[in-house]
């Protein structure tokens, strides 16, 4: 692991990781029919992982919502 | 192909709000309990940004009008019938784990380290000193379930806290808090954030029930 401080995402960013760790790693699992590849999901948890280790700070996912860029 | 966001109550409105791609909202009712979802020519849920955030919206408005068990991110269905034969054959569950979660919101609690920590045990170089390293972390996510999470969980119906969250993080975990306890629930992680120092504890939510939405992830389980 390096030394270098890592740089601190934007604050939405892991807003936005709590709501991705909830969506993509839990809720009800309708067998056999969830399309998203496993692949996929391992990806996306490994990043968030490395985000959500290096920063204390979170706000809410509405406030998360209304920074532009990030809503679709 | 149907891509469906949570499960509900038969009462429940169609959300005031659009769906993945901007696709129109429907409810299914099946006899108690129903279903949100919309309906696609094509669609390759992928885990951005962009759709997770309009999942998570659709979950949040159908909260706001009842109890909701969230789906997982990219559900999808051939029909509807067959949405309305899952609602058949696991409906017992469903109504069971509905019940639960209702007049409840899932809060979710972080616990860091305040000052800035380096894996060690990841830049050690005999097996020996990798160990107790490793041992040292353990002992540390213990003392802090201890010391944050048993007074949380006196204040939650149910709790699930993540075995082996990653590092420098101390302690993971999600709180099924009853709605006229959230205020309580803040109150007492912030006073223990004030007693311990050497912790960054941080509340997250109200969130949609993820983490209590089957009836096995209690105590539990989860990473």
């Amino acid at each position: 692991m390096s030394d270098e401080p890592q740089r601190l995402p934007a604050r939405r960013d892991v807003a936005l990781v709590e709501v991705l760790d909830r969506a993509l790693g839990a809720g009800v699992v309708i067998t056999g029919d969830v399309v998203l590849t496993l692949a996929d999901i391992d990806l996306v948890d490994l990043s968030l992982r490395l985000v959500v280790g290096s920063v204390p700070t979170l706000r809410g996912p509405a406030a998360a919502r209304e920074e532009p860029g990030v809503a679709p | 192909m149907i891509y469906a966001y949570g499960i509900c109550a038969a009462a429940t409105t169609p959300p005031p709000c659009r769906g993945l791609g901007g696709a129109r909202l429907g409810v299914l009712r099946r006899d108690g309990l129903a279903a949100v979802y919309s309906r696609h020519r094509r669609l390759r849920p992928q885990p951005t940004p962009a759709q997770v955030l309009a999942h998570e919206r659709v979950v949040e408005a159908i909260m706001d009008d009842g109890p909701v068990l969230p789906l997982r991110f990219g559900t999808q269905l051939a029909t509807e019938e067959r949405l309305a034969t899952v609602l058949d054959e696991r409906r017992e569950e469903l109504l069971r784990t509905l019940a639960r979660v209702r007049d409840r919101v899932e809060l979710g609690v972080r616990a860091l380290p305040t000052a800035p920590t380096r894996d060690r045990a990841a830049g050690e170089r005999t097996g020996r000193a990798y160990l107790l390293a490793r041992a040292a972390q353990q002992r540390r996510r213990d003392r802090t379930v201890r010391d944050l999470h048993e007074p949380l969980a006196e204040l939650a119906a149910a709790t699930v806290v993540r075995p082996l969250p990653a590092p420098p993080a101390l302690l993971v975990a999600a709180y099924l808090v009853d709605a006229d306890r959230v205020a309580a629930f803040r109150a007492r992680a912030a006073a223990l954030d004030a007693q311990h120092d050497e912790l960054d504890v941080v509340v997250t939510g109200p969130w949609p029930p993820y983490n209590f939405a089957t009836e096995d992830e209690d105590e539990s389980r989860r990473r």
